[in-house]
């Protein structure tokens, strides 16, 4: 429990270190798993609370339609893609980082959107139309500094040069829509094959 | 619980809409048309949510009867296509398949016929006439398609003048004249919509003479079919198709003496695009309101721009029936204060939006056995009427505006006419009759704004869905908020301020009298 917590204080450190913060998670290790997938879990929580207590001006909220499981599977899928993604490309490209690494480095690096996404749905209840845009701003500054802390994770963790920083996360960006891929296709053929069966089993079931 | 009660209701539905087919079948199979299955798409009425769901609702007008060429006495219309209404309140039809302009009085009485214009030079039979305008004095102008001029005679069908193909500069000698609407403003301007001219509408002068194209529609191409055209040969750019702007299919007048025109989509796309992005642009336009200058003045301030159904695929089967894709314009009806209706030929339904682009209803529909259209043209309304005319069928279908649409149209006059409370009871009558209506919750909400009750206001626009207005009233009720919480945070602030003072100047003490230094 207390590694958890320190975990967790720790994160602040990365936020702000973010090449000292990962190289000493990597390396001396520091930091804790548990600690960022809590970090991950608030970050789907902030998400979740943007969308249901987000102000009106800003954010639609339809409860007719809203499926609240269907939003934790659609932001947490992305994260997990990009993990395994991203541990597949650098097992490939001579990346230093193991799995685990690669996991608290994403879930340390959600901290700051968690945070600007709790502020900014605070805030975005106590402003009127002319002011929407401030808001977003402080949405922006928290995607482009997790944006930020993933790129020095990456390159941090795994060892990189800055282009090949770059190349690894597009690479990772395209694995990331290839795994989609392979796995609708497979669902597919799988479905098929459960029908076909399912079909064959009822087939004989009526003839017997 | 909800959903057996929906069930049941449904039900009911089906039910009393079997029996009501039953009898429209009896009633209308002198028209021999083919019965349609009752699981149907009906004859709802709804209005578009801020979702871009639509939102069931009463009947705005309810069928108040069929008018044939058979029942008026003056034989069946033969694929009419313009109804007009007159000011004495006499219906002008362009009983194009007959070469007639047919007068019915408003009760579908049969008056007259125009079968041509006489005149001292000899008569000028008709020749498939498309189009009809009446004006306050009773001169008809009629849009004589087929004989490519538009004529416009008195009263008794005495030639006065005719309009022909214009010509000047602008004009080439190949253009096809084949007038299909037209109409004259209060200045006498006579504006007339041609087949086969994408360049707008042709505006000719009191007198007649050819002025000008009004309102060309922009060209508006994909980049990547210029890029296509671009690296392309000559033989292969004639091939493909050219960019032209759309026609405008029809005009109408409002009371303001400016054009509405409407035009069918030019690409699907765009028109979707548009829905999707809530905001109305001039590519997606369906309908335009036009000043003398030909610029679109349409407000469009809906939830939707005014397109007709927002919702494309069409989902709803309740709604819908098998009816899907974007509205195909092809008439435009002005009410006053701004309210218009448009007639949609792919939903068969006429939608209504007010002044700001607001939508008010949707009503009408496909199913015939429930008095629908098969191939609506034209539209034309009188204060308490509206009148569809139905090519396919050759009947004008009468509405009659129900209390309901009665209540709407009295809370949208009297906002407009400066009586805020009035206006608000009306719109808390239409919200008594359906919660569905935004627009209701919105009028309320304006009252209550101006009243100065502004966290009710907020409520009622948070339920219309009114963002702007709800910004403006939450601005008022947060610098209120502020101003009765300013004396207490002043308060709290000089608190902590005075404890932290304290604090040290106590420590300070302790530490002087210790005998360190003050």
């Amino acid at each position: 429990m207390a590694t958890v917590w320190s975990g967790l204080k720790y994160s602040f450190h990365i936020i702000f270190h973010p090449f000292d913060g990962y190289w000493d998670m990597r390396h001396e290790r520091r930091g804790n798993l548990y600690a960022a997938l809590i970090i991950c879990a608030l970050f789907i929580e902030s998400m979740l609370f943007c969308q249901q207590h987000g102000g009106f001006l800003m954010f639609d909220f339809n409860p007719r339609t809203y499926n609240v499981v269907r939003s934790i599977v659609s932001i947490a899928i992305p994260i997990i893609l990009w993990c395994v993604a991203n541990w597949s490309i650098t097992a490939l490209t001579d990346g230093e980082g193991r799995f685990v690494d690669i996991i608290m480095m994403t879930g340390y690096a959600l901290l700051p959107v968690t945070l600007t996404n709790l502020t900014g749905a605070l805030l975005s209840n106590a402003v009127i139309q002319n002011e929407v845009d401030f808001v977003y701003m402080v949405f922006g500054v928290g995607y482009v500094w997790s944006g930020f802390l993933l790129f020095c994770g990456v390159a941090t963790i795994h060892q990189f040069t800055v282009r090949k920083t770059i190349f690894t996360i597009i690479i990772t960006i395209l694995g990331m829509f290839f795994i989609v891929f392979l796995a609708l296709l497979f669902g597919s053929i799988i479905d098929k094959m459960v029908n076909f069966i399912t079909g064959l089993i009822t087939e004989i079931g009526l003839r017997i | 619980m909800r959903n057996r009660k929906g069930k049941s209701f449904v039900l009911i539905k089906r039910i009393s809409g079997l029996a009501l087919c039953a009898l429209m079948m009896a009633w209308t199979a002198n028209t021999a048309l083919a019965a349609q299955d009752p699981e149907a798409p009906d004859q709802k009425s709804y209005t578009t949510s801020y979702w871009g769901s639509p939102a069931e609702s009463p009947d705005p007008y309810v069928i108040e009867g069929r008018i044939t060429g058979e029942k008026s006495g003056c034989g069946n219309f033969s694929g009419p296509s313009d109804i007009f209404r007159a000011n004495d309140g006499n219906l002008y039809i362009a009983d194009t398949g007959n070469n007639r302009i047919v007068v019915l009085n408003s009760d579908g009485k049969f008056l007259k016929e125009f079968k041509g214009a006489d005149s001292a030079a000899g008569f000028h039979a008709f020749n498939a006439p498309q189009g009809v305008f009446v004006t306050a004095d009773n001169e008809v102008y009629v849009a004589d398609t087929q004989n490519g001029v538009v004529v416009h005679m008195d009263s008794l069908g005495n030639l006065i003048r005719t309009i022909e193909k214009p010509v000047g500069a602008v004009v080439s000698d190949t253009m096809v004249f084949a007038p299909t609407r037209v109409v004259v403003d209060d200045a006498g301007r006579i504006h007339v919509v041609s087949l086969f001219v994408n360049q707008g509408i042709l505006e000719y002068s009191q007198d007649g003479g050819f002025e000008g194209f009004l309102a060309a529609g922009k060209v508006n191409p994909n980049p990547i079919e210029v890029f296509w055209k671009k690296i392309s040969t000559e033989a292969q750019r004639n091939r493909m198709m050219d960019f032209v702007p759309i026609e405008y299919n029809n005009i109408t007048l409002d009371s303001d003496g400016f054009i509405y025109a409407t035009m069918a989509a030019m690409s699907k796309d765009v028109v979707i695009a548009e829905i999707l992005s809530k905001k109305g642009t001039e590519e997606g336009t369906l309908v335009r309101r036009l000043n003398m200058l030909g610029n679109d003045i349409m407000r469009q301030q809906g939830f939707y721009p005014p397109v007709g159904d927002v919702d494309v695929t069409g989902s709803d089967l309740n709604f819908y029936g098998a009816y899907k894709g974007i509205s195909t314009i092809v008439d435009v009806s002005c009410g006053d204060y701004g309210i218009f209706s448009i007639l949609d030929n792919n939903r068969k339904k006429v939608f209504t939006y007010d002044g700001e682009g607001n939508m008010l209803y949707a009503f009408g529909g496909p199913n015939v056995a429930a008095g629908g259209f098969i191939a609506p043209i034209s539209l034309a309304q009188d204060e308490e009427r509206m009148y569809v005319l139905d090519a396919a069928t050759g009947a004008v279908t009468v509405f009659r505006l129900t209390d309901y649409g009665q209540d709407i149209h009295d809370a949208i006059v009297l906002f407009e006419t400066g009586s805020y409370d009035k206006s608000s009871e009306k719109w808390r009558e239409v919200l008594r009759k359906n919660t569905n209506m935004d627009l209701a919750n919105s009028g309320i909400g304006k009252a209550l704004y101006r009243s100065g009750d502004y966290e009710e206001a907020m409520k009622y626009f948070k339920n219309a869905s009114d963002k702007e207005w709800y910004s403006k009233a939450y601005k008022e009720y947060r610098k209120a908020r502020i101003a009765s919480a300013f004396p207490y945070a002043a308060l709290a602030l000089v608190a902590v301020f005075l404890f932290f003072t304290v604090k040290n100047l106590y420590a300070r003490i302790k530490h002087f009298l210790k005998g360190g230094k003050a």
